[in-house]
């Protein structure tokens, strides 16, 4: 009974929620989220989390359409040489700033003009894990291990340029030792044999993570947000361990095609802040190691400037440790 | 013992609600449906599918996506043996034999012993998991790598025994199939490689696309310009069941087959794809006659269809109890797990033991159905075998395009299929066989992935290929095979021990 009175209440608010909405004129149709990413990833499953309420706002189906492609450069390009109605719009993570510092081919393509910020939808650290049997007590002799023989250390990442392998350089600069990277094809990959043995480190994903270190099958070292996850009280952040300048967090964004009229954007991010205070939303994201972004960083001003610094942050990194561009 | 019954009899209790014996019934029905469709494999059906079952619980969510697999699996059989279209890497094998079955108007034979071998695999495979799930994985963690290399490179001595017919022009395919799967962006550096600056090309040619067109689109080629016998299909259809001669040849094959997938499609990642080559491979050595195959020969179906469901099931395992997707369709079906709000890894089995025990238990149940689904299926797939080819292949033509551009949606995909359809024509005109050229597509990448990734964890020495056992012994094993495939007379003696 409980449940039904609390959906009651639920369904009540949201047709309210619609209603002011609706009183704007946009949406009259369908509205299709891009998801750069492949269909099943984490960017995919917070882009149908985010669709299924914007649907229920907006009263209007919203539809998920996976465009993968280059790292995420074909989506990304699709989106922006939409029309900018606000129909079509790219939802996407951290690899859209990382692109154009770390690919050739996305060298061309800044999405702090091409694209329209909508709004800042939620933030993940990375953790650092080890294998089980790595033998370093904790993060300060890596650390010293680190430095003393990085090219004895074999540091998985899922992809050139993707946020684990960010992860990695930054720490690399912060140390001044570049460990030895082995790359793979996604997280996945790395995770197995990280959990096998045949690998020393990886930057995981927080839900896995999470999993494997409660389940005692790799050893975690720090976070590299700038605050503590509740579900691994016990590990230092990144600054914490005494490494300054190499945190980092993947995010997800929603963008509109530049040249999006402004009252629509702003039509969708008052949706959008409606779904980052969905208790549903928000215990799903958790589930997903993933929390919203603060009241204060949820406007499309605030997406925008933190695109711009991005941008300019990995193009610094590249240069000054030299990886190459291609 | 009493802990697995006990446990057997709660997934069973779980997936015998009728509504979750509806959705698998459901998802093995669309996943046959959709998987006969040329170029739409489990990946994209489930792609295409996963919103549907948003409205549903997530064990029935789940039973159902495993439906969708295994019926697009199964359907993607039907398409190969019937037109000879593989959509996947699994079906390649199929259609070698399976198609020149369908020639001889044993399609109907082909497509039955495929659902029979296919179920009693899926039986094993289930029970193997129910057991050894864990233990199993175990095994599976021991593969890092530089064993994973060594795998490889057996595969890749499989694919020359995968010709029918002169083994320097195997090799050759073999090569130029590794080097088209070198296409795309690198891995390390992330440069682009043999592209052309062509960014449709920037991640590797699909899989699908290349198939589609080398087999699909260059059998149709071929077929319109031998006006004479391109109906020979239609104008005798034969038995649809198979008959007790064929049971007995196909019996071994199938244990042999459902032994060998088991064992690979453990191994995350590859090994899977890897199951009905091995599986053609072992069956073509240990014939009485090795010409058969290729020409239609029974146990060239029964054999790979058993392994490829074998190892589509313990497939499973990693994500089971793990939570590492082990291929492209299980990070959907992980992807599916998260919506639904479980979060995949060891604790599923233990926080959800309903969820674990039902799956395992929908796995038989989902076999079971496709046999159900498809043995009466079977005589519909043939009757369409009746359709004159005027009016077949434009069809063929036409799903071929919109299966492919389901896939990524690019037009680009579609033009693709007609230029590899030129090619593979091209090849076949001059004797060269496309299976090899496939199998040396999909394992190209993971052979240079995993030598990449083993030479840069043993900071450049090649000695680790040696030094770790598992791996020394694949690479000795693929040295046998060599010798043996190079002596043709050491063959011809080995054969005939084999036979006595």
């Amino acid at each position: 009974m409980r449940i039904v009175r609390v959906a009651a209440v639920a369904a009540a608010a949201l047709w309210m929620s619609a209603v002011a909405v609706c009183a704007e004129g946009f949406p009259e149709r369908q509205i299709t989220i891009v998801v750069a990413a492949p269909a099943g990833g984490p960017t995919d499953t917070f882009g149908r989390i985010i669709a299924e309420s914007l649907g229920k706002t907006f009263n209007q189906r919203v539809l998920v359409e996976n465009v993968v492609g280059a790292g995420g450069l074909v989506g990304s390009r699709h989106v922006a040489s939409s029309a900018p109605d606000g129909y079509t719009l790219l939802l996407y993570n951290t690899a859209l700033t990382s692109l154009p510092a770390f690919l050739k081919a996305a060298k061309d393509f800044d999405p702090s003009t091409a694209l329209t910020p909508i709004g800042l939808i939620n933030e993940a650290p990375f953790v650092l894990v080890s294998r089980v049997d790595f033998p370093s007590s904790g993060p300060g002799d890596l650390i010293a291990r680190l430095r003393d023989d990085p090219a004895s250390i074999r540091m998985g990442h899922g992809g050139f340029g993707g946020g684990a392998h960010i992860c990695g350089l930054l720490l690399a600069r912060a140390l001044k030792a570049q460990p030895n990277f082995v790359a793979y094809r996604g997280a996945a990959a790395v995770m197995t044999d990280i959990l096998g043995g045949h690998i020393d480190l990886f930057c995981a994903q927080t839900a896995d993570a999470i999993n494997n270190i409660n389940s005692k099958s790799v050893k975690g070292f720090w976070v590299t947000g700038p605050a503590r996850l509740n579900q691994l009280a016990d590990l230092p952040t990144i600054a914490e361990a005494g490494i300054s300048g190499a945190d980092i967090s993947a995010w997800h964004g929603l963008f509109a095609p530049a040249g999006t009229p402004a009252e629509t954007v702003k039509v969708i991010n008052s949706a959008l802040a409606k779904t980052l205070q969905d208790p549903a939303v928000l215990s799903r994201f958790e589930s997903l190691g993933a929390t919203p972004v603060a009241v204060d960083r949820r406007s499309p001003e605030a997406l925008g400037k933190h695109v711009k610094a991005e941008l300019a942050r990995w193009k610094d990194l590249v240069a000054e440790l030299s990886v190459e561009q291609e | 013992m009493t802990d697995f019954l006990a446990n057997l009899s709660l997934g069973f209790s779980v997936a015998f609600v009728p509504t979750n014996l509806v959705l698998a019934f459901l998802g093995c029905l669309v996943g046959t449906l959709v998987g006969v469709l040329p170029g739409v494999g489990p990946l994209a059906t489930i792609a295409m599918l996963l919103p549907i079952t948003f409205g549903v619980d997530p064990v029935g969510a789940l039973i159902m996506l495993a439906g969708i697999y295994y019926g697009a699996q199964y359907g993607g059989s039907t398409t190969a043996i019937l037109v000879n279209m593989p959509g996947e890497a699994s079906s390649v094998v199929t259609a070698l034999d399976g198609h020149q079955m369908a020639k001889q108007g044993r399609a109907g034979v082909a497509l039955a012993i495929a659902a029979i071998g296919s179920f009693f695999a899926g039986t094993v495979a289930t029970l193997l998991i129910a057991l050894l799930a864990a233990p199993l994985t175990r095994v599976a963690l021991v593969f890092g790598p530089t064993e994973y290399f060594s795998l490889m490179v057996v595969g890749l001595v499989f694919a020359v025994v995968l010709a029918s017919g002169s083994v320097l022009k195997a090799i050759a395919m073999i090569l130029l199939g590794v080097l088209l799967s070198l296409v795309g962006t690198d891995l390390e550096t992330g440069e682009e490689r043999m592209t052309f600056g062509l960014s449709m090309l920037s991640d590797g040619i699909d899989f699908t696309i290349l198939a589609m067109g080398i087999f699909g689109i260059a059998e149709i080629m071929r077929n319109l310009t031998q006006t004479d016998n391109r109906d020979v299909i239609r104008q005798h259809i034969g038995r649809l069941l198979p008959d007790k001669e064929d049971f007995r040849s196909s019996c071994r094959p199938v244990l042999r087959g459902t032994a060998l997938g088991a064992i690979l499609g453990i191994l995350p990642g590859s090994g899977a794809v890897l199951a009905p080559f091995a599986s053609y491979a072992l069956e073509k050595k240990l014939a009485e006659q090795p010409g058969r195959f290729g020409r239609g020969a029974i146990e060239g179906v029964a054999g790979p269809e058993s392994a490829n469901n074998a190892a589509a099931q313990t497939s499973f395992i990693p994500l089971l109890t793990l939570g590492i997707p082990p291929n492209a369709v299980m990070a959907l079906m992980i992807g599916a797990m998260t919506i639904h709000g479980i979060v995949p890894g060891p604790q599923v089995m233990t926080k959800n033991p309903a969820m674990f025990w039902g799956m395992i238990a929908s796995m038989w149940v989902g076999n079971l159905m496709l046999l159900v689904i498809n043995l009466p299926l079977v005589g519909i797939w043939v009757r369409l075998l009746k359709v004159p080819y005027r009016l077949m292949f434009p069809a063929i033509l036409m799903f071929c395009c919109i299966g492919i551009y389901s896939i990524n949606s690019l037009p680009t995909d579609v033009m693709l299929i007609a230029l590899f359809g030129f090619v593979g024509f091209a090849l076949i005109r001059m004797g060269f066989e496309p299976a090899p050229m496939l199998l040396g597509f999909v394992l190209g990448r993971l052979l240079e992935e995993n030598l990449r990734r083993a030479l840069s964890i043993s900071r450049g020495s090649p000695a680790t290929f040696l030094e770790h056992p598992i791996s020394a012994s694949l690479l000795m094993v693929a040295a046998v095979l060599i010798v043996l495939a190079m002596l043709p007379s050491i063959r011809r003696g080995r054969d005939t021990a084999f036979t006595e």
